[in-house]
């Protein structure tokens, strides 16, 4: 008598906010493609907002429901408030990326970049559902609790952004800066993969609570080069030095947009990952793996803000700024108690929102100038925009971690949680790295206010294209960014809130 | 009641908002009377205030509303409150009423100036300012109203930021400020430390018991708050840079230097009372400091011969009386004093302004004269407010100086030596005053006067005359509210706040009445003879004792004692520090540091080959080493 097949027991309403993306997507790519050009670009942003909400508020409905953590399909995805929490995030970072790619405007003709908005005018529909796409996966990657899932949703929302990177098919940049990401990206993946192969060898187990339960009568060997491969396809993820080298290209050459929604996105996403599966799965092995991202933090701090000190075009800094809070974000890993925790769920709104904020306002100057945004060609901008100046100010001097930005506090609570630890070399490593990244965000706004008077008077694209979406995301990310200082309360309770079905090690 | 308040404060705030945003879309007249209109509206729900107060029974007349609480650590609760009590609504009707009428003034002086629009969106600011600091419901929110009238001052002493002393005079007046500032910052260290609160009914209940009386803390407390408020009121030592802040329009004068920021001192040491009776030596200070600053200041108005100047330095006198109301304990004398002086000293301003105004911008009264006859009903303006400023009855001036020195009579040894300071200001006050009054309105006209006179309609704008009107019937009439032997409305209104001490009695009295009144009378009378009548006794004893002269003259060499204690050494350590220390031990290895940084960050940019055979290398390198440590490790 054959053993009938067993279906897993789904429970439906945990995938509800991955399904709610997914469906939005089918409708708009679906939809989308009988409708007229004209309508095209407002139905596609105007659903994939909407799908965006919902998902987001959905998952706020499991966030309120789910006081005790759970896990389905054989243990294979997790349901509690850590995950719901990740997918409001990247929902949210998903939402401030449909107002950056909206392109209201069209910018004058003539560079590259006219190619690059026509282009994306052209395939504004795959664009939409591409990102929504990845934010489902990212959404489903952040549920993942076995390594299968794992890497699923690692490979869901990998494929998707390596598309969205080369959409403007026409750009050659992008192109490259596509090439180079799915090729390193693959590697990294495979890196990732052959780690999990190398866990599951020695620990027999597949989710991460048979692999924390199987390690200690495994083989120790497999168990630990898994685990540094695991790190490393994660790291690479996070953009952290050494394994960040793909980021200032894919930044650059991406259209500024998806490089927006990536900086923030796929490090919310990756780290809430690398949090629980460290938390969960190798617990017994704290040592090893706090200090090696410790070590990891170390390197992308000095890496990332030495090297962004000589750059010149704006998207590259940002690049190299991006694996410089890849540093700040792993060190509260590093230091593995619950106060890191926090403070790293805490660190990334803020961080989020300055991101995309400061790529939004990237995105409307290389609109207006029709050219790649550098420090020389940002002169004059503070007289010419002065709202999008000041908002790239407050962003430039909240990525320091300075007021009135929330990330004034998410450093202090960063320092704070390593500092607990008892690693005080990493607080001064990353006080000197936060003294160091003065230099060149202060650059940015300096080339904004301080451009000859010839500049000043000029305005290099003509009569600035008015781009309300873009505008209101940027004031959104603004408006986020200074929230998360001056009403901290909500976001440290929802954080402890998400996080107390773990236990830290330390 | 607490809604009026609220809107009260707010609604010059929103004034400025308005004037800051509209930007170019309205004209300064507009940005006028946008200013004024929001400072119309706060006046009014003051006076709402005060009747919803004034019909309550005297046990619930002060309410704190708290909007929201926004600093909360353990027993401290620091929120955005209000404090609706009699003291604050006197000084609420106080600021907005002057306010209103300085701003609406304001509009007509200002007329056509390249920046009105920023003028009137400050002045407005500075209305907010001073209200959130006599609305204040806790020491907190006071030190920030206390900070911010500080800001607005500045901004509008060096409003014309082109003229270099007006830019030195901000400067100055900034950091005169700044140094009560810390003093009163760091009273309020000691407050929080000792009692664990800020709000005014809790300190007050707690500091008996957390400070002591006349311990080290309470007279640190006291001390502080007092270095607040001197510097904030122009008092003697920190008085220097009040003269100087005439740089900015004369309606800023009016309004901050003469009617209401500078009065902040006198409030706070009536609003802060407790704290100052723990330590009597120093409310004795601030009493013989006002003192010592009557007389001070009233002979260097003597000699100073800019119009604005000298009724600057008889600001600081007239300060002097009011602190010294105040420290004596007769806070209802010392605010009475407050607020006709507001009316009268605003009121001299404001035609000085006109005069200035008509004279083309010309303020040394050596080249004005004979202006009487050109200017009648300025002319008449000014007089009243010379009155009233004389303490000649029955203008304003009359009954609240007498309130003080009466107050000063009945407060033992230390208040008559300070009653004689202060009868000898009166005498002082009556001939600066009416030397001003004889050598800018006095026969003969100059020639200069008469080249540069030229009058509009009412000798000025509509906007600028009706408000001196006003401000002239309040000087006269103002007085009215306290009659000795018969009524004390300041007195009792203010009564459930702060218990005031009593006025002599009987003979006691009358007797210092009248001598204030003969010096006062006597004042005039010289004036007169040695100005009015252009004599040459002043030139002669110029000439005959120099030094005589001099030393008012120089302003008693403040500034350049100042200068070499404080300013010459700091500038010498710090250009030598600069020199032997910052160079060569931080700025040329840091310089270095940060050349070897960019070079750093050069090569790291090398290894960026844009290959992607060298970033799946450097993968690779970095999955090796991690693998290897970790299999090592395990």
């Amino acid at each position: 008598m054959t053993e009938p097949l067993r279906h897993p027991d789904i429970d439906w309403a945990a995938l509800a906010p991955v399904l709610t993306l997914l469906g939005t997507a089918c409708f708009v790519l679906l939809v989308g493609v009988f409708l007229p050009r004209g309508v095209r670009r407002p139905f596609a942003a105007f659903f994939a907002a909407a799908g965006l909400v919902a998902a987001g508020i959905v998952s706020g409905i499991l966030f309120a429901l789910d006081d005790e953590a759970t896990t389905l399909v054989r243990d294979s995805l997790a349901r509690d408030r850590l995950a719901e929490l990740g997918q409001i995030f990247v929902a949210g970072a998903g939402l401030l990326a449909v107002g950056v790619a909206y392109f209201e405007s069209r910018g004058p003709r003539g560079d590259d970049p006219r190619v690059a908005e026509d282009d994306w005018r052209e395939r504004v529909v795959e664009g939409y559902v591409l990102l929504l796409t990845a934010v489902a996966g990212m959404a489903f990657f952040v549920q993942a609790n076995s390594l299968i899932t794992l890497f699923l949703g690692l490979e869901w929302f990998s494929i998707a952004l390596y598309v969205l990177c080369a959409i403007n098919v026409h750009r050659i940049a992008a192109l490259e800066a596509g090439l180079k990401y799915l090729i390193v990206g693959s590697f990294g993946s495979a890196i990732l993969l052959f780690g999990s192969a190398f866990v599951y060898g020695g620990s027999g187990g597949l989710t991460f609570g048979e692999i924390a339960a199987g390690a200690a009568d495994g083989e120790r060997l497999f168990f630990a080069a898994g685990l540094a491969m695991i790190l490393v396809g994660l790291a690479f993820k996070v953009s952290a030095a050494p394994f960040h080298m793909w980021t200032p290209d894919v930044y650059e050459g991406a259209p500024t947009p998806v490089t927006a929604f990536m900086s923030a996105a796929t490090k919310i996403a990756a780290l809430v990952l690398t949090l629980r599966l460290l938390l969960t799965a190798f617990p017994g092995e704290e040592e090893l793996w706090t200090i090696a991202i410790a070590v990891i933090a170390t390197i992308s701090l000095a890496w990332g803000n030495i090297a962004a000190l000589t750059q010149r075009s704006v998207k590259r800094l940002l690049a190299y700024s991006s694996v410089s809070h890849a540093g700040f974000l792993l060190m509260p890993i590093a230091a593995g108690n619950a106060l890191g925790g926090r403070a790293l769920l805490f660190y990334l709104v803020p961080y989020a929102a300055l991101s995309i904020g400061s790529f939004a306002v990237v995105a409307a100057r290389e609109r207006e100038l029709a050219a790649d945004v550098t420090l020389d060609n940002l002169a004059g901008f503070g007289w010419e925009r002065p709202f999008h100046a000041i908002a790239m100010a407050v962003f430039m001097f909240g990525f320091i971690g300075l007021p009135p930005a929330g990330l004034f506090l998410g450093k202090f609570y960063v320092f704070t949680a390593v500092y607990e630890r008892g690693w005080t070399w990493l607080v001064i490593v990353g006080v000197v790295a936060t003294v160091v990244s003065v230099a060149y965000y202060l650059a940015v706004v300096r080339a904004m206010y301080s451009g000859s008077a010839e500049l000043r008077t000029a305005p290099a694209g003509g009569s600035p294209p008015r781009d309300w979406p873009l505008t209101t995301t940027v004031f959104g990310c603004l408006v986020l960014a200074v929230a998360t200082l001056v009403v901290p309360d909500p976001l440290v309770d929802l954080a402890r809130d998400s996080l107390a079905f773990l236990s830290f090690p330390f | 009641m607490d809604v009026a308040a609220w809107i009260a404060l707010f609604s010059p705030a929103v004034g400025v908002a308005a004037i800051t945003l509209l930007g170019h879309r309205i004209t300064g007249a507009q940005a006028g009377i946008l200013a004024s209109g929001s400072v119309l509206v706060s006046f009014v729900a003051s006076v709402v205030a005060f009747v919803t107060l004034a019909g309550r029974a005297e046990e619930d007349r002060s309410e704190v509303s708290t909007l929201w609480t926004w600093l909360s650590a353990g027993d401290l609760e620091v929120g955005l409150e209000v404090l609706v009590d009699p003291l604050s609504v006197f000084m609420m009707l106080v600021v907005s009423g002057v306010g209103f009428l300085i701003l609406t003034y304001a509009t007509g002086y200002m007329r056509g100036d390249a920046e009105e629009r920023r003028y009137h969106a400050y002045k407005a600011l500075f209305v907010f300012s001073m209200l959130l600091l006599v609305e204040g419901g806790n020491l907190l929110l006071l030190l920030a109203g206390w900070g911010m009238v500080g800001l607005s001052s500045y901004l509008l002493i060096n409003f014309w930021h082109e003229r270099p002393a007006a830019v030195a005079a901000g400067k100055k007046a900034f950091v005169m400020n700044a140094i009560g500032d810390a003093t009163f910052v760091l009273a309020l260290f000691v407050i929080v430390a000792q009692t664990g609160v800020l709000g005014f009914a809790p300190v007050f209940e707690r500091a008996p018991e957390a400070l002591g009386e006349s311990t080290t803390l309470s007279v640190l407390v006291a001390l502080g708050l007092l270095g607040g408020a001197v510097a904030k009121s122009a008092q003697i030592p920190l008085h220097t840079w009040l003269p100087d802040a005439m740089e900015g329009p004369t309606p800023v004068s009016a309004l901050i230097h003469a009617a209401t920021m500078v009065t902040a001192g006198v409030y706070l040491i009536a609003r802060t009372a407790p704290l100052f009776e723990l330590a009597p030596a120093i409310h004795d200070l601030a009493a013989i400091l006002g003192g010592v600053t009557i007389v001070f200041a009233g002979l260097i108005a003597l000699v100073q011969t800019d119009i604005k100047r000298v009724i600057a330095y008889s600001t600081m006198s007239q300060i002097g009386y009011m602190f010294l109301a105040a420290g004596l304990g007769a806070y209802g004398a010392g605010m009475f004093h407050l607020m006709t002086h507001a009316f009268f000293k605003a009121l001299l301003f404001l035609a000085a302004g006109v005069v200035i105004h008509a004279l083309a911008g010309e303020q040394d009264i050596r080249r004005m004269g004979g202006l009487g006859r050109e200017l009648p009903w300025t002319t008449r303006f000014f007089v009243i407010g010379a009155l009233a400023l004389a303490a000649i009855p029955p203008f304003a001036g009359f009954f609240s100086k007498d309130a003080i020195l009466a107050s000063a009579a009945n407060a033992g040894a230390l208040g008559w030596i300070l009653w004689t300071l202060g009868a000898i200001g009166a005498f002082l006050t009556a001939l600066y005053t009416f030397r001003l009054v004889f050598v800018v309105f006095g026969p003969p006209i100059t020639d200069f006067a008469r080249d540069h006179l030229h009058r509009e309609r009412f000798e000025g704008p509509l906007a600028m005359i009706w408000p001196v009107t006003v401000l002239a019937l309040l000087s006269v009439v103002g007085g009215f509210l306290q009659v000795p032997g018969l009524w004390h409305l300041v007195d009792d209104w203010l009564h459930p706040v702060v218990e005031s001490i009593e006025e002599a009695h009987g003979w006691v009295a009358w007797f210092s009445a009248l001598v204030a009144l003969g010096l006062a009378l006597a004042g005039i009378a010289l004036a007169w003879l040695l100005w009015g009548k252009r004599s040459d006794v002043p030139d002669r004893v110029r000439a005959g004792a120099p030094w005589l002269a001099a030393a008012p003259e120089r302003k008693f060499w403040f500034d350049e004692a100042y200068d070499g204690l404080f300013a010459w050494p700091v500038r010498m350590v710090a250009s030598g520090l600069g020199r032997f220390v910052e160079r060569p031990l931080f700025l040329e290895p840091l310089g270095d540091l940060g050349t070897g940084m960019r070079g750093l960050s050069g090569r790291l940019g090398a290894v960026q080959t844009g290959g992607v055979r060298t970033y799946v290398l450097m993968l690779a390198l970095g999955l090796a080493v991690l693998t290897v440590v970790f299999l090592a490790v395990s």
